[in-house]
């Protein structure tokens, strides 16, 4: 009998846990969020800011707001400073290094000493009784409690609203690697890793100029993200710095833990294909384009440099190509631009004239591509559609099957997926030929968007050239470039210094002689320009 | 919601554009046509015209670049009609953006057809202005057949191999549609177009589609000449014409010769026999530019004197020759001697009332104004023309030329 | 205000010019009327750019002399409000017929000779669209484009012309130089295909940052027009006698073909077609959205985007109705008017004169001079 009733019975077992949709509210039709869900983390109470004056209502307000009696890293310390006063040493285990706090703090805090009477006494004991490098005081609950979850360690002192930080900041972080995305063969071999210190540091080791300017600023619904904005005071254009400030003021996310979020957030032209700042690893390039004029937003547990502004031509180079010698350079340069220009049109220029322009074709091409052909049973713009679609799915399986697998499947799905397909008649040889130029020449654009950018633009024209041959790809690429002369990154057009012509010297796609690098990019409209 | 209604009305537009530009454009994929390379046009039987095609298609067996031709043929009043008819019977459509060659059988050249055909059917077809016009003595269905190989399925390419060297020999012009079309428009030339013809002793290789003679003359030369092996079909010379009638044909060696006075003669060999019989010489001539012409037109007949610069390089013949011998016998000799062909080629191409040395050209030089161009009617004063020849050569022998000879 | 004008400098400005008025000479050139007594437009079309050029010239003059900031200003300036506006609406309605004109050429030449099985409608919409979104992203958009494909064509257009060397025979342009009367009709007449260009600089001035830039422009522009015009029309009449080019609807599109050689270069004629397109499409483009500007100035209107749309809504109209064979009343009528468009230059330049003589010496300079 009880196994009828629980074979046909509704109920489930007491401890399965259920999603109720119905706690924020119905869905709209649209999928938009339901009233309830509007602000859920509702807008940042005007809170006391103060500091209380009494340690223990600091004590039980911090273990209130940052539920302490929950979280067992939360330590909170109290001890006599100098012997006399209450104190309280707040700091998260984990985020902060014990042996500091003990060490620099409690060792030089507690022993009794004797207390100026007529000296401050919080600025008295943040000079001379604490021995740490770095003391602030600070007088906003919000500013200490940020400090905390950063890793410092903050001192109440009782009957003082004015409170003490200490950076006793050391927690576990990657070592400096090898960029993962930008290898060169010669030049620098650091990348940078997900700790916001570290990577400014790997700047400043390059940049030292006493104008490099490095603003830590907040963001984010509760300022739960960090990032640091850097540039050359003097030398980056003001107006630039200061949208780049807004717009990071403006994001309105709850959370953004990744440089690429953080892109999306701040860019104007969200529906662009082309991205309009550059991403990058590598820390002598950004530190090279600080030096120009340009302005770096690093975000804390993110191992990328957002610089911006970007242009096509600031997409297309490498941290590599200053490197190596003029006409080698240039020769690269143009290799670069060549395939990217094949890896774009290719695919829909072989299309056109295989469905519209045969004409065109040589007589041998003609024989070699309908012979090759001759059993395959897809028309050729759903064969090339489809060629390009395993293309992709090779590259995407390729880069999240981990190790020596990954490298695998990319020989497999070049070799013997293709060698396959044709046997099968899936797809002729002279399409395989054609979609692997493509992906080849796909690989030698070094930024990642700009890759995906590229793979987008390339179906774009396919699309075009199956419906209206030479006719669809012409008007295809014409909207596209349009759409690149329209398109402007913080400001300057992205086909800046070659539409509009700017006063730089500089060559765009071949690489200009070194001494031409000693100005700063005329596009950049940098303050010393100006002056 | 603002937001939504946008987004939703600018996706209608999206796909009504896309609808509307979708599809329409219409095609053939390139698997689903069979080229024409050659187009050949006889007098037909039943109907006006034979039209016969040799058409590029994908091989029988399995390789990878392996193609066929075929030769078909239809009858019909019109091209239209015989692709048509022919379409019937084959699993694809013609496709005659390839085609590089037109072949016109001697008979139906001499009724002025060519130009009609030209007009009717070159932009409707998709036929370039850059396909070659031939003439052929014979048939055209027979020199298509004799022009394809087995060994060889790129038909077009070995055509044009095989003209290129007859080209650099001199011995037969190339045409194509657009200069035909402007020397017949324009009335200040007349055309000279390739000239073939087959070889009947010469069999055909099994080809789809070829008509196999089961008899073979024998008695069938290459322009006079026996030969073996090589194609069935060959060039020689050239057809000439008055407008757009064919008039007659010229051998290599008169074309050889017509191709000095148009200044497009590139290459070419002149043997010489000695007048007592003894030896001979063998010269390798090279133009040496366009022609000079003086002409006038006052008076009752136009004349003109045409200065022909050629070089020439003695390949054989006379091993004992120097810059004096050269100056002073041979080169008279010869210069004289290529004036003569001049004349007589000349004297031949007006009596076909055939421009063939295009004099017209520098008459039109002589009018500013189109309307008195027209009236001059240039065509009507060629018969009356006289022309003088001047031929300068110059020896490229270093033993010869080391003096400046 | 979003007008997209923007700023542009001073190689798109003439990129611009350059591409719009070479198009309009090139491409809309009535083969049967131009070539039918003679071939001289190698001197009629370069010395008409010319005569445009002197047209501008003096409206240039009356431009600074006035202070007015766009071709609107000029008309109010020079000829007062209601004259200004009649004004106004002949530059627009010349903007609009060049726009349409360049548009129904490559229409039926891409329907004619390369989808001919295709129907003309989809072919007048892939042509419209990206005309359409050009014109709305702009001026400062139209202007890099015109740079960057301008130099690429002007490019193709020399190779082209360079390996036909071997065809050209100067003893084709015969007879020279032809009908003096026509010659003379024909300069005067076809300056108008550039007069669209001049007035187009005129229009968008307030982005060229000072009537200098708008004078380097059109100095600049038109002289690399004159030669390009030159250079191909010299390059046309010495591969075609006047005959075959009066049978001829593009004879540049056509040229390849004379050349015996078997090349695959040789082969690129359609390809050198569409890029002719391109630049067709630029200089629609940029007059249907000289003629939106003027519609939205003088509507005093906020949003240029609207104007661009009705005007492409409006060309595409046309263009369909263009091949029913019910609309040969419509496309006499168009090309009457494109015949005798020359015949507006005169009240521009009456306008031009009056405004030099009611401004005086002591005329204010272009803002933007100052």
């Amino acid at each position: 009998m009880n196994i009828i009733k629980r074979i046909f019975s509704f109920g489930r077992s007491y401890d399965e846990f259920e999603l109720l949709e119905t706690e924020g509210g119905q869905p709209g039709f649209f999928g938009s969020t339901g009233r309830a869900h509007k602000d859920a983390a509702g807008a940042i109470e005007n809170a006391n800011d103060t500091i209380n004056c009494d340690v223990s209502a600091n004590e039980e307000r911090l273990k209130t707001e940052m539920h302490a009696e929950i979280n067992p890293d939360m330590v909170m310390r109290r001890f006599l400073l100098c012997g006399q006063i209450e104190a309280l040493a707040v700091f998260i285990n984990g985020m902060s290094d014990q042996s500091l706090v003990s060490d620099f703090i409690l060792r030089q805090g507690i022993p009794e000493r004797e207390l100026p009477n007529d000296a401050p006494l919080v600025e008295y004991v943040a000079n001379n009784v604490f021995a740490m490098a770095e003391v602030k005081q600070e007088t906003s609950w919000n500013t200490i409690k940020t400090a905390i979850m950063d890793g410092c360690t903050a001192v109440f002192i009782q009957g003082k609203t004015t409170a003490l930080t200490m950076d006793t900041r050391s927690y576990e972080h990657r070592s400096i690697q090898e960029p993962s995305n930008e290898k060169v063969v010669k030049g620098s071999q650091e990348g940078f890793v997900e700790n916001l210190r570290t990577n400014i540091t790997l700047i400043r080791r390059r940049v030292r100029t006493d104008d490099l300017v490095v603003e830590l600023r907040t963001y984010g619904k509760e300022g739960s993200s960090r990032a640091a904005i850097m540039y050359r005071e003097g030398i980056a254009n003001e107006s630039l710095v200061n949208e780049i400030k807004r717009r990071l003021a403006n994001v309105n996310a709850m959370y953004v833990f990744n440089a690429g979020t953080l892109e999306q957030l701040t860019e104007r032209n969200t529906y662009s294909v082309f991205p309009q700042l550059l991403a990058t690893e590598r820390p002598d390039r950004t530190a090279a384009m600080l030096m120009e004029g340009h302005v770096a937003v690093i975000v804390e547990g993110s191992p990328t440099a957002n610089v911006m502004p970007a242009t096509l031509f600031t997409l297309m180079a490498t941290g590599e190509d200053s490197t190596m010698r003029v006409v080698q350079g240039s020769v690269i340069r143009m290799v670069r631009y060549i395939g990217a220009a094949i890896s774009i049109l290719l695919p829909g220029y072989f299309l056109a004239l295989a469905l519209h322009h045969q004409s065109l074709l040589s007589s041998e091409v003609l024989t070699t591509v309908v012979a090759s052909r001759k059993m395959v049973f897809a028309p050729i713009g759903m064969e090339m559609l489809f060629l390009l679609l395993v293309f992709q799915l090779v590259r995407e399986a390729g880069m999240r099957v981990p190790g020596s697998i990954g490298q695998a499947i990319g020989i497999i799905g070049g070799l013997i997926l293709g060698q396959a397909a044709v046997t099968a008649n899936l797809a002729s040889s002279v399409m395989l030929i054609i979609v692997a130029l493509t992906g080849l020449g796909n690989f030698c654009i070094p930024d990642y968007s700009t890759q995906l950018s590229a793979s987008v633009l390339r179906v774009i024209l396919v699309i075009a050239s199956w419906l209206a041959g030479l006719m669809g790809l012409f008007c295809g690429a014409f909207v596209i470039v349009a759409w690149m002369a329209s398109l402007k990154s913080f400001g300057v057009p992205f086909l800046a210094p070659h539409s509009p012509k700017a006063n730089s010297k500089r060559p765009m796609i071949l690489r200009g002689p070194i001494d031409n690098m000693s100005r700063h990019k005329d596009i950049l409209n940098t303050e010393e320009d100006g002056r | 919601m603002k937001r939504i209604s946008k987004t939703i009305c600018l996706m209608l537009a999206a796909a009504f554009v896309a609808f509307n530009m979708a599809g329409c454009i219409s095609y053939v994929a390139i698997d689903e046509y069979g080229y024409v390379m050659t187009v050949g046009v006889d007098k037909g039987e039943t109907y006006d015209y034979r039209f016969c095609f040799i058409v590029q298609v994908e091989g029988a067996s399995q390789g990878e670049s392996d193609a066929e031709n075929v030769v078909l043929s239809a009858e019909g009043n019109n091209i239209y009609d015989a692709v048509a008819v022919v379409e019937v019977g084959v699993p694809y459509q013609l496709n005659f953006g390839r085609a590089n060659y037109m072949l016109f059988s001697k008979e139906v050249a001499e009724t002025g057809y060519i130009a009609r055909f030209i007009d009717e059917s070159f932009k409707n077809l998709g036929v370039r202005r850059s396909t070659k016009l031939m003439v052929v003595l014979g048939d055209s269905l027979d020199y298509c057949t004799g022009v394809v190989s087995k060994d060889n399925p790129n038909t077009s390419k070995r055509q044009y191999s095989i003209l290129r060297d007859y080209v650099s020999e001199g011995l037969t012009p190339i045409t194509n549609i657009a200069m035909f079309t402007q020397n017949v428009n324009a009335k200040r030339g007349d055309n000279i177009v390739t000239l073939g013809a087959t070889d009947d002793s010469i069999p055909n290789e099994e080809i789809t589609g070829s008509s196999q003679d089961s008899e073979l003359n024998p008695n069938s030369t290459t322009a006079g000449v026996e030969r073996t092996g090589g194609l069935r079909a060959y060039y020689m010379g050239c057809a000439v014409f008055d407008g757009g009638t064919m008039k007659g044909v010229l051998s290599g060696r008169d074309t050889e010769i017509i191709l000095m006075a148009k200044g497009m003669f590139r290459a070419g060999r002149l043997t010489l026999h000695h007048e007592d019989g003894e030896g001979h010489m063998v010269l390798l001539l090279k133009g040496g530019g366009k022609p000079k012409v003086e002409l006038s037109i006052g008076g009752d007949a136009p004349y003109a004197k045409m200065s022909v610069r050629l070089q020439c390089h003695i390949e054989c013949g006379e091993e004992d020759m120097d810059y004096n011998k050269w100056n002073r016998e041979v080169k008279p000799m010869l210069e004289d001697y290529m004036e003569r062909e001049l004349e007589r080629v000349f004297t031949l191409c007006r009596g076909m009332n055939s421009d063939a040395y295009e004099i017209g050209k520098y008459a039109a030089m002589k009018f500013h104004s189109a309307e008195e161009w027209e009236q001059y009617d240039w065509k009507s004063r060629y018969p009356e023309l006289n022309m003088e020849f001047d031929v300068s050569l110059y020896v490229e022998n270093e033993e010869i030329n080391s003096l400046g000879g | 205000m979003r007008l997209n004008e923007g700023k542009i400098g001073l190689q798109e400005s003439a990129s611009i010019a350059a591409v719009a008025i070479t198009a309009c000479s090139v491409f809309l050139l009535d083969s049967e009327k131009a070539y039918s007594r003679g071939d001289a437009t190698f001197i009629s079309l370069p010395v008409s750019i010319a005569v445009s050029l002197a047209m501008f010239m003096l409206m240039w003059c009356a431009m600074r002399r006035t202070g007015a900031r766009n071709l609107i200003e000029l008309f109010d300036m020079c000829v007062g409000k209601a004259i200004g506006t009649v004004l106004s609406i002949v530059a627009a309605l010349i903007f609009i017929l060049y726009a349409y004109r360049l548009m129904a050429r490559f229409c039926i030449l891409i329907h004619g000779r390369v989808f001919a099985a295709a129907e003309y409608e989809s072919v007048a919409l892939w042509i419209a669209v990206p005309v359409a979104y050009a014109a709305i992203k702009g001026l400062e958009c139209l202007s890099r484009l015109a740079k960057i494909f301008g130099v690429l064509i002007g490019a193709l257009v020399l190779i082209s012309l360079i390996i036909m060397i071997s065809a050209y025979d100067v003893s084709r342009l015969a007879p020279f130089p032809g009908d003096l009367g026509k010659l003379g009709m024909d300069t005067i007449s076809r300056s108008a295909d550039s007069v669209a260009a001049f007035l187009g600089l005129i229009c968008v001035a307030g982005a060229l940052q000072g009537g200098r830039n708008v004078k380097k422009s059109a100095l600049i522009g038109s002289g690399v027009a004159i030669a390009f015009v030159f250079m191909i029309q010299f390059a046309l009449g010495a591969t075609f006698t006047y005959t075959d080019l009066s049978q001829m609807a593009m004879p540049i599109y056509l040229m390849k073909m004379v050349v015996m050689r078997e090349s695959y270069l040789f082969r690129l004629d359609q390809m050198n077609l569409f890029f002719y397109m391109i630049a067709a499409l630029i200089t629609a483009a940029f007059y249907v959205y000289c003629a939106a500007l003027i519609i939205t100035r003088r509507t005093f209107g906020q949003d240029i985007r609207p104007a661009v749309v009705g005007v492409s809504a409006f060309i595409l109209a046309a263009l369909r109705v263009n091949h029913r064979f019910e609309a040969g009343i419509i496309q006499q009528s168009i090309d009457f008017l494109y015949d005798y468009a020359f015949v507006a230059g005169v009240p521009f330049i009456l306008a031009a004169i009056a405004g030099l003589i009611r401004f005086g010496r002591k005329g204010r300079a272009y803002e933007a001079d100052k």
